[in-house]
């Protein structure tokens, strides 16, 4: 095998491939790229078992052949390299030797025979979905999902779709994300559950690509397909609880204020909360008050007290810094409303005019 | 052949000529779903693991398994559902360590605090319970009106919890207006406590107050908590007073319920108080159908009998029981054999208690307030004799001591005397309600 190519052109190929190559498996090629030159063409393949990706790009080829080298080291130099300058690889006796015009490496290899095929699944349903709504829904929800794998679909984000719009929803049971994405025109796909640890790789790939690639929701797995990619994921066969009966209906307090206001009243209290990122929220409307606070026996308490539109009961209650600092993070409009239903049920937060994203918090027992 | 072991042996084949890397890698967790005219149908853990098997040992596997069985044709690879899949016991893992309230568990219904699983339709009616039954039966009726209150008491794992909770789900899905609670004791006392602190005890008071239908759960944790009693008393009278109902359950009778104002043990016994004993063996059979059914799986009939011979008193252990043989039934795809129970329950019992005699006799003879030396002597007063029966009766229960050695430990008696004296109790105490509380009481003690 032997290829010349620009090292911008291929180094971010690399560089997912190395993401998304396995560590930690019993079967060392796992931890390696495959790089394989065909038809004037190399092809990069890397998987570990849960998540698979496939590209290929034109080079300069010389001599046609497989090889399969570990993607850390390989990625590691390509990095390294300057833009603009060629890279020559070459396979001989069982090393790959790479050639710049200021440096060059050999690199052990792995027996290419070893390295699996990525599954490349036929049947499903196959849809165009324009990419920044897709990455943008699973960007909006995925930091909700469960980081425990005791309930593989709680480790997951549900996608599922009702009249035009597409729904992406997340939760850790504790707190819940919902974005809805409003499709040009209305698509049938069965509901599926990406499992939470291909998310990031799969938004961080799909962000460096084309536009044009299609989806495809096939039997136990979700596919990302454009001319020159093929990304595989591993779908969760399980059932995502109905969270819309949790969803409150009936408010009972309502709180309008300014994002930046309680972002920075967030991270006063954040200053001064304790173990349990406690913070304590006062609510009065007929005094007008929403008061934040928050107590470290060991620091010492904080108060901040913020504008805010009030209406409704009377409410003192705590909640989990985290999680909401998490839902000032994604939302996207200026101001964000706050809406109570009565104790022990959850904290309703939208953006003001936008009613495409809800975020649920339940309140901390004090 | 079966299954598991034609695949087994087809391994055994394969793991000789493939490296061992490979052969973890693609071959962990497979198995032989089925085998149909032919077709063999292998369970793989994923979609790369299929591709893989079927690009690059498809033949190899085919080969292996067709020096093992001439029939087999084709294999079939079909994609393993992902397991993990136990929302109820997993739920109560979740809630541990947080202190957030979980958002999703539907399993609790926050407003009452009652869990849906629990209803009479999955309630086993048996005639140890048949009493326990009737009367919630007529309580559902007519709430705070028949018998109020309702007191059940029984032993760890009789079904009180499932009886009372099953009570307030029934009234709750008759008339949805009712407002309906279901607490602990403990939760009581912590919430009253709470309260105290924050100085809203008046807020406490109402809230309560506001109920329809209040189901306590093991009142027996209020003993040695006298403002909790006095609260509860409180709360008892305006309930009662209003003819609202309250159920409460504990694992004694009110009566000997330590350190219980008698205000309250007289209020307890003013509605009805009901016994759940301990399941008889036709019962615990019926009991175990219905958790297997439930499931959706079989047992043979003498299995069936062995376990409910076996998993004498107590119910949650039954369950645990029956969990574990859904498990393993499912791992392994098929039904299990009477050796394997018989091995299962081997692993889940609990061993007997190790005990010195001495220490037993110490027990009884404070329980009775007899001097512990009189136990060994060879007097025939009626207030020694019966502690020296139970204590023959417990060694031999619960210790497993053999008779000639209670005997002899017991001041040099012949073991004819302990048998007489075991069998005594054991007959008394299915007829004397006070003795048999005396002895499970002795019991807890030891």
């Amino acid at each position: 095998m032997k290829l010349e190519v620009f090292v911008e052109k291929i180094r971010s190929f690399l560089q997912n491939a190395e993401r998304i190559s396995g560590k930690n498996l019993s079967l060392p090629v796992l931890s390696g790229v495959s790089l394989s030159v065909k038809d004037k063409k190399l092809i990069i393949k890397a998987t570990n078992l849960d998540i698979g990706v496939e590209f290929s790009l034109p080079v300069k080829v010389y001599k046609e052949g497989v090889v399969v080298v570990p993607a850390s080291v390989l990625g590691s130099f390509v990095g390294l390299l300057k833009d603009g300058e060629k890279l020559i690889l070459e396979l001989s006796d069982n090393n790959l030797l790479l050639n710049s015009e200021n440096s060059s490496a050999s690199l052990k290899t792995f027996l290419a025979e070893d390295f699996p095929s990525i599954p490349a699944p036929s049947g499903g349903v196959s849809v165009e979905i324009p990419l920044p709504f897709f990455v943008g829904g699973l960007r909006s929800v995925y930091y909700s999902a469960s980081v425990s794998n005791i309930k593989p679909e709680l480790a997951s984000v549900f996608i599922y779709t009702y009249e035009t719009f597409l729904v992406f929803v997340a939760t850790d049971s504790f707190r819940l994300a919902e974005k809805k994405v409003t499709l040009p025109k209305s698509l049938n796909i069965p509901p599926t559950l990406i499992p939470l640890k291909n998310i990031s790789e799969i938004i961080r790939i799909l962000e460096t690509f084309p536009k044009e690639t299609s989806i495809r929701f096939a039997e136990h797995q979700i596919v990302f397909e454009a001319p020159n990619m093929r990304v595989v994921s591993r779908v969760i066969d399980g059932a995502f609880p109905d969270y819309k009966q949790i969803i409150p209906k009936d408010i009972s307090t309502k709180a309008t204020v300014l994002k930046q206001d309680i972002a920075q009243a967030l991270k006063a209290a954040n200053v001064f909360s304790d173990n349990f990122h406690q913070l304590y929220f006062s609510i009065n409307p007929k005094e007008g008050k929403f008061i934040v606070k928050s107590k470290n026996n060991e620091v010492g308490e904080n108060t901040t007290s913020i504008k805010a539109a009030l209406e409704g009961d009377l409410v003192d209650i705590s909640f989990n810094y985290k999680y909401l600092v998490d839902f000032v993070g994604v939302v996207n409009s200026d101001s964000v409303i706050f809406s109570w239903s009565g104790s022990g049920k959850p904290l309703v937060l939208r953006g003001v005019g936008d009613s495409s994203f809800t975020y649920l918090v339940m309140p901390m027992n004090r | 052949m079966d299954n598991k072991q034609l695949w087994e042996n087809a391994l055994v084949e394969i793991e000789m000529s493939v490296s061992k890397a490979n052969f973890s890698t693609w071959f962990k967790d497979t198995y032989v779903l089925k085998r149909e005219e032919g077709v063999v149908f292998l369970s793989v853990p994923n979609a790369f693991v299929k591709t893989w098997l079927l690009e690059k040992y498809h033949k190899f596997i085919l080969k292996s398994l067709r020096n093992l069985s001439d029939s087999i044709r084709s294999i079939d690879y079909t994609v393993a559902r992902e397991d993990g899949k136990n929302p109820i016991n997993d739920s109560k893992r979740y809630v541990s360590g947080f202190m957030e309230l979980p958002l999703n568990e539907f399993m609790v219904d926050k407003e009452n605090n009652l869990n849906p699983r629990y209803t009479f339709e999955s309630f086993v009616v048996g005639p140890f319970n048949e009493l326990a039954h009737a009367a919630a039966q007529a309580i559902i009726k007519k709430p705070g009106i028949v018998y109020n209150p309702l007191f059940i008491y029984g032993n760890t794992g009789h079904g009180k919890t499932h009886l009372i909770q099953a009570i307030g789900n029934h009234i709750k899905k008759v008339d949805i207006s009712k407002k309906i609670y279901y607490i602990t004791s403990e939760r009581f006392a912590v919430d009253f406590v709470n309260a105290l602190q924050n100085g809203k005890a008046n807020q406490f008071k109402d809230k309560y107050r506001g109920y329809d239908v209040i189901i306590m759960d093991d009142i027996q944790f209020f003993s040695n908590k006298e403002k909790v009693q006095e609260e509860l008393f409180h709360l008892f009278n305006s309930m009662y007073d209003n003819n609202k109902q309250i159920v409460f359950s504990s694992d004694k009778h009110p009566n000997f319920i330590p350190d219980l104002e008698n205000r309250l043990k007289s209020r307890f016994s003013q509605g009805m108080i009901v016994d759940i004993p301990a399941p008889d063996i036709d019962s615990r059979a019926a009991i175990l159908r219905r958790k297997l059914q439930a499931s959706n799986l079989s047992l043979n009939a003498e299995s069936i009998d062995f376990l409910s011979s076996v998993m004498e008193s107590n119910i949650r252990e039954l369950e645990g029981i029956v969990n574990s043989i859904i498990c393993q039934m499912n791992l392994k795809g098929r039904e299990l054999t009477i050796n394997e129970v018989r091995q299962l329950v081997k692993n889940n019992s609990k061993p007997k208690k190790n005990i010195a005699i001495k220490d037993v006799v110490k027990i009884v003879a404070d329980f009775y307030n007899i001097e512990e030396s009189s136990i060994y002597e060879k007097t025939r007063r009626k207030e020694i004799v019966k502690p020296r029966q139970i204590t023959m009766y417990i060694l031999r229960e619960e210790c497993n001591v053999s008779y000639p050695l209670i005997g002899q430990k017991l001041g040099g008696r012949d073991h004819t005397t302990v048998i007489h004296s075991c069998e005594k109790i054991k007959n008394e105490i299915k007829d004397d309600h006070i003795l048999a509380q005396e002895v499970s009481q002795i019991k807890t003690l030891i």
